[in-house]
């Protein structure tokens, strides 16, 4: 069995982005490999040892600042799952809980700090459609999916998505995703596990086989999220655009 | 110079008028002058305000024709002119070259990010918000943006009239004294179950512990309480207690309200404009009668067609405002039978270059899942994202059919169901549907 922990679920929720997680448990379950997801918040006792994917959304500034809070308690159990190499999925404004340090004008909040980044809230939001080409990708297909970016990272951590079209990660750079070790964060929306049927399959590969050895694939039942992301591209994705 | 401005706007809404074109290009043209002219004028005795993510519109209508049927004078703009430009436009055509507003009220409908241009200048005695909701991310960020750009608008002479039920409107209480209430009590269907997952807020908004519901109406609207601070639903001056959506009645403070449509959005406009009516000090027994004289059917929100020996409920929704999807699914959730369902829309949104998508994750079409669906039917560009979304929903792959066009998709309902319809349509295929439909039944 796969477990999962949608952390903060009732605060951390904006922009749907929680389909991620349904997605990749639909997935997961395709394979024939049982997936629970436990929902917890503020009330609850997280273990994080009892835990193979840890996912924390987009929330409200007010709502992340009272959700870091109560991420400092776990500081430790945090870092050991980052270094036991359990995946993170982490999207949104979420991210910035997780670096050195929060700039929002003349305020500084600190980070739990198990990555290398400095996050700055900006005046207005950045807002932009997003196209990407990921190196983890055998295929030329390329990823989509959706901006609404409230702060931007200076970071020094891997970054394994370039645009093509659409905002990096901060004003000076066309990259975006932020991986180290199993940890993946990302300001993309979409939700982006379903708006790209190939980084689903390719994180739904990547857990089980961290979990069991020579596990014998099925096909993947994504007729309908296939078609929605060619459509989307041959839509809207002018390739000589400038 | 104030004078100058008044003389220059009405030149130009009297060659709008000339040429038939109205605009805003007047208010536009006066605030470049003078970019306080707005505050300069002098208003009627009576000024009221309604901002919020929806219900605006249906709000101010029921209330400027209320007021003019005890033959008040009304200034009152109408929807898509709610920014400041379109507002002063307004209030300009009934302005003397004084600065005189000539009638004997002023009834705005304003958008939530310029009431912090307007308020101020109007002075609204009563100011509505009807809800913050998710709305229009890419333009809005989120609703806590929204609700500090609102509040921006509100001084302490203002007073608020605001939804008792909805704990987010509980923010304004922390900071402004001068508020009225109104409310729907329990009734019978509410539930002390959660339908939807995607809330603006369920934590206290003074201590942040989680909230207590006594009941649900909707979303996280209802009956709170927070045990930690005892912060909690306040007592309303205004409520609904019986609900006959077969009728299309209501009772408020005992009297029997007609709505213009069985659903709880409808509900709330209506008792929002009783309440601003009858704080101006119609008495309320005139009130509910100037009500139900101005409530008619508004077939373009929600039209209930007798099809091929069943109904066809047209729902009208806005694209990037989860919350009025989820008031479509509260309404198919009263009914237990089996039902297909269609989705759709022409564009996602006319207001932007790039298109959005994560707003349908925001709606709750799990709800579906407690029901018998024979069918359900994506139309339009973006039918695999709506099929998408549903199979994400654990919904049956299999009742899932997808069609480009809405001809495709209502010859496949014409020919392939039987069952009642509830067509769950973004606004700029509620016309074009209801129109084929039509034209099928008469073939």
């Amino acid at each position: 069995m796969i477990k999962i922990a949608h952390l903060y679920y009732d605060l951390m929720n904006l922009y749907g982005d929680n389909g991620n997680i349904k997605a990749l448990k639909q997935a997961l379950e395709s394979q024939g490999v049982k997936t629970k997801i436990d929902y917890l918040s503020v009330n609850d006792e997280i273990d994080f040892d009892d835990y193979d994917l840890f996912y924390i959304g987009p929330g409200t500034f007010n709502n992340e600042k009272i959700v870091l809070n109560y991420l400092f308690k776990y500081r430790e159990s945090i870092k050991k799952a980052f270094y036991d190499k359990k995946f993170f999925l982490i999207t949104g404004n979420a991210l910035e809980m997780f670096g050195q340090r929060i700039i929002d004008g003349d305020n500084e909040i600190e980070g739990i700090g198990i990555l290398d980044f400095t996050a700055t809230k900006q005046a207005h939001n950045i807002v932009s459609e997003v196209y990407a080409r990921c190196e983890f990708l055998e295929s030329e297909s390329l990823v989509l999916g959706f901006k609404n970016q409230d702060s931007t990272l200076d970071t020094k951590e891997k970054l394994f998505l370039e645009i093509i079209r659409g905002d990096g990660i901060n004003k000076e750079t066309q990259n975006e995703g932020i991986i180290s070790k199993n940890f993946i964060g990302t300001y993309m929306l979409g939700p982006i596990l379903v708006r790209n049927p190939d980084l689903l399959i390719l994180l739904t590969h990547k857990l089980i086989d961290s979990k069991y050895e020579n596990f014998d694939y099925k096909p993947f039942n994504l007729e309908f999220e296939i078609k929605a992301h060619d459509e989307y591209i041959k839509l809207y994705f002018d390739p000589n655009w400038e | 110079m104030k004078i100058f401005t008044i003389l220059v706007a009405k030149i130009i809404i009297l060659i709008g008028k000339i040429l038939k074109r109205g605009s805003v290009l007047p208010g536009n043209i006066a605030l470049r002058i003078d970019k306080n002219i707005l505050s300069k004028l002098e208003m009627p005795k009576i000024v009221i305000a309604v901002t919020g993510s929806s219900g605006k519109g249906s709000t101010t209508s029921l209330i400027a024709n209320s007021l003019r049927d005890l033959n008040y004078k009304v200034t009152h703009n109408i929807s898509g002119s709610n920014l400041n430009t379109g507002i002063l436009t307004t209030i300009l055509e009934d302005t003397t070259i004084t600065g005189k507003v000539k009638t004997d009220a002023v009834v705005v409908e304003c958008d939530e990010r310029f009431a912090k241009f307007v308020f101020p200048a109007i002075k609204p005695a009563f100011v509505v918000v009807t809800n913050i909701t998710r709305d229009q991310p890419p333009r809005q960020g989120n609703f806590d943006i929204v609700y500090n750009e609102i509040k921006k608008a509100i001084t302490n002479d203002m007073t608020l009239v605001l939804n008792a039920d909805d704990p987010y409107l509980q923010k304004f209480a922390l900071s402004f004294d001068k508020i009225v209430y109104y409310s729907v009590d329990k009734n019978e269907y509410s539930s002390k179950e959660q339908l939807f997952q995607n809330l603006n807020l369920i934590y206290c908004p003074r201590c942040n512990t989680k909230l207590d519901y006594k009941y649900l109406h909707f979303e996280n609207i209802g009956y709170y309480e927070c045990k930690n601070c005892h912060l909690k639903h306040p007592d309303s001056k205004f409520e609904v207690t019986d609900i006959n959506y077969n009728e299309c009645e209501i009772k408020i403070n005992k009297n029997n309200v007609k709505i213009p449509f069985p659903m709880l959005f409808a509900i709330y406009n209506t008792l929002a404009a009783y309440s601003v009516l009858s704080l101006i000090g119609i008495d309320e027994n005139k009130v509910t009668e100037l009500i139900n004289n101005n409530t008619k059917p508004n077939v373009k929100q929600y039209n209930a067609i007798n099809w091929d020996n069943r109904t066809v409920y047209v729902l009208n929704n806005k694209n990037e405002n989860s919350t009025t999807f989820n008031h479509s699914l509260l309404l198919l959730d009263r009914d237990k039978d089996a039902k297909t369902v269609i989705i759709g829309w022409k564009e996602i949104s006319r207001r932007y270059k790039f298109n959005d998508l994560s707003w349908l994750y925001d709606i709750d079409f799990e709800i579906l899942n407690r029901h018998k669906i024979e069918n359900l039917v994506c139309v339009g560009v973006q039918r695999y994202d709506i099929a998408t979304r549903l199979k994400i929903a654990d919904l049956d792959i299999n009742k899932i059919k997808c069609f480009e066009t809405l001809e495709e998709a209502t010859k496949f309902l014409k020919c392939s169901t039987k069952e009642n319809i509830y067509a769950i349509l973004n606004f700029d295929y509620v016309d074009p549907f209801t129109k084929l439909i039509k034209e099928e039944e008469n073939d």
